[in-house]
């Protein structure tokens, strides 16, 4: 089986946040539940400001803090679904450990008052448990994996689109949103890159282009010191908008 | 008035040939959760039949069907029948001014009192049944010992109903319950080659000969099918629809003792209440061990005076799956003197970055989320993603998180705006 990884290019990301829209489209979050987000850093300050920013999803970490902590083994790494941490939203009780442990902050847990108004699950209320009702195509439910619409009071989390992937053909090395054959399998956030900063693909196939990109572009793991060893890598120099230098 | 919701819940039976045993999965408490070390059921058993590893149970077909598993059990998981379930009676019941004497399947019915109630075994009642049982009714339950459990294969000892009547009786008697009202063990030994059966006889033996007129003549009123336990006698296999851990559980055992000393005194006595130790400069208010409680005696609570935690030691049952799981350790239990009422209370705080409430007591004054958003840059994350830092000294100090002006400067963002959040912070 494989095992899936994301490399994102931070030199062509242009924060533009299509992939947390797509993301939010796709597996239908709430507002502010954004499994794939992109984070804004400022710093300096007028009239030498600058912005980084940094996109974030889940790195499906090959030893994942999240699922050492679980008090009820909720969460869980699959190995046989290409090394994805998912949750099973029958044994979530909610009580929010896996979002104190994860060091990279991609859990969330919508059950609580939203931070922008209004307030979607009102518009929209839930029946037979589930937290709202999207007005949207949901993918099919998973409660196994925590795919579709999520029921009350449990944490979700980004799942590399799992119910996209697992349809890929075996053995592929990577799922290329160029490929026509392939583009069906990508996930949202890969699928809708407009710079094309996301890759996706087989970490453990050499072959894959993922793995070259990796080897060739010096890719980095974020908190690596911390041993979770993410699926998630990350290139280049950093994405931002550089300083306004007055001319001296 | 005794209704609950367990009756539909999918108690499933162990063993194929063992109908009598149904077990409930969502409320075993290491099926619910792995820092559970409770294995009462399969310690509880007197011929090994049944074993418990990591909340799944294998059961045996030489179980004796004596339910010494479903007494022990803490949340009622585990269910036996032929045994009452007090849930099932209004109280107080009629015509209850004579004791009632409950004998075991094994005497045979010429040898006892007309009125008297029958189960399996008497080690099979829990501590729970038989204090509600008792205060339901005018007149003691008396448990008659025939002198034979020694030599039963369901014994084992002399007298091992006594466990439990002494924790039943003493319940009573902590809320205040006159003595005669207290369930006892009386000895009335009778030979026992005057058994009916060397072990408890087979169900069909026992329901041939109308068990339950018999309760139904205990309980003054039509007991209908409830009384043997319904969705008992045929439990629901495989199909049925299981409860998400997220739901608490009812803890029947707990609750019927409860209810019976409740009876006598207005609240749980002392002596069972279980009490919550809380270092209060620990707790962080994270609610781990709320979400994690099974009864829910341990409450969120977000009111005008902050957010912490409740506790009702009357629904607990001191599974100490919250000292467990407790991130700072910050709690402790003792098997008494709790006290019902608020545990512990933090003011409330809200994040100086993105303005949510954020329920940890969290001294740099930003949200979880936010935390981890500025905790990516820390220990070297800024010169990994984005190279060493720009020449301008003045503007070095890039990772927010430990910089006081940078985040939550007034007037940075459109979310000053928000209504009634400035003066809580």
């Amino acid at each position: 089986m494989a095992k899936w990884g994301m490399v994102i290019d931070l030199d062509k990301c242009t924060g533009c946040q299509a992939c947390t829209t797509a993301c939010g489209m796709e597996n239908d979050t709430l507002p502010g539940e954004n499994w794939q987000d992109v984070l804004f850093y400022t710093e300096g300050e007028y009239p030498s400001g600058q912005m980084k920013w940094l996109p974030r999803p889940c790195m499906q970490c090959e030893d994942p803090s999240c699922v050492h902590v679980c008090p009820t083994r909720a969460t869980y790494k699959d190995p046989d679904a290409g090394g994805i941490v998912f949750i099973d939203w029958d044994k979530c009780i909610g009580c929010k450990y896996c979002m104190i442990a994860c060091p990279y902050g991609v859990r969330f847990f919508a059950d609580e008052a939203p931070l922008v108004e209004p307030d979607l699950k009102e518009i929209f209320p839930g029946s037979g448990g589930q937290l709202w009702d999207p007005p949207g195509q949901s993918p099919d439910q998973d409660r196994k994996r925590g795919i579709g619409v999520q029921p009350k009071g449990v944490v979700s989390k980004c799942t590399f689109c799992y119910h996209r992937v697992s349809k890929a053909p075996e053995g592929v090395p990577d799922l290329d949103e160029d490929d026509p054959e392939l583009v069906d399998y990508v996930p949202a956030c890969v699928r809708t890159c407009p710079p094309k900063a996301r890759f996706f693909g087989d970490l453990d196939n050499p072959e894959s282009n993922v793995n070259k990109l990796i080897a060739n572009k010096n890719g980095i793991r974020l908190k690596d010191h911390t041993g979770n060893r993410p699926q998630v890598c990350y290139l280049g120099a950093g994405a931002g908008i550089p300083a306004f230098q007055p001319k001296s | 008035m005794r209704e609950t919701a367990t009756p539909q819940l999918a108690y499933e039976r162990l063993h194929p040939d063992v109908p009598e045993v149904a077990f409930l999965a969502s409320d075993c408490l290491p099926g619910r959760s792995p820092l559970s070390r409770c294995g009462e059921c399969a310690e509880a058993c007197p011929v090994d039949a049944l074993q418990a590893a990591r909340g799944t149970l294998s059961l045996a077909d030489t179980c004796l069907r004596c339910g010494q598993c479903a007494a022990a059990c803490p949340t009622g998981a585990l269910r036996v029948s032929g045994f009452p379930r007090s849930e099932t009676l209004d109280g107080p019941v009629e015509d209850s001014a004579a004791e009632l004497p409950v004998e075991c399947w094994r005497v045979p019915r010429e040898a006892m009192d007309s009125g008297s109630l029958r189960v399996p075994c008497l080690a099979g009642l829990d501590s729970g049944t038989l204090a509600e049982l008792s205060a339901l009714r005018d007149a003691p339950l008396v448990l008659v010992n025939r002198g034979w459990c020694e030599s039963c294969p369901a014994g084992g000892k002399t007298a091992p109903m006594a466990a439990s009547v002494a924790v039943a009786a003493s319940a009573l008697e902590s809320a205040g319950a006159p003595p005669q009202r207290w369930p006892r063990v009386e000895d009335r030994p009778l030979p026992a080659r005057r058994a009916a059966s060397k072990s408890i006889p087979l169900p069909e033996c026992e329901t041939r000969l109308g068990r339950r007129e018999l309760f139904r003549q205990m309980a003054g009123r039509s007991a209908g099918g409830a009384l043997g336990g319904a969705g008992l006698d045929s439990p629901a296999e495989g199909a049925a629809e299981t409860r998400p851990l997220v739901d608490k559980i009812a803890a029947l055992p707990r609750q019927r003792l409860s209810r019976a000393v409740q009876t006598f005194a207005n609240t749980v006595p002392a002596s069972l209440s279980p009490r919550l130790g809380m270092d209060e400069s620990r707790c962080c208010n994270q609610r781990v061990c709320a979400s994690l409680c099974p009864t829910g005696a341990l409450r969120v609570v977000n009111d005008g005076n902050g957010s912490g935690l409740d506790f009702d030691p009357a629904d607990c049952i001191a599974c100490e799956l919250c000292v467990r799981v407790c991130p700072e350790r910050a709690l402790e239990l003792a098997p008494r003197d709790g006290v019902s009422g608020p545990l512990i209370r933090h003011a409330h705080q809200y994040c100086r970055e993105c303005r949510a409430f954020c329920p940890g007591n969290r001294e740099e004054g930003l949200c979880a989320s936010c935390a981890k958003k500025y905790g990516l840059l820390a220990d070297g994350g800024y010169e990994l993603l984005f190279g060493k830092p720009a020449e301008h000294p003045r503007d070095d100090a890039v990772a927010p998180g430990r910089d006081e002006t940078s985040p939550g400067r007034a007037g940075t963002g459109p979310r000053e705006e928000l209504k009634g959040v400035e003066e809580n912070l």
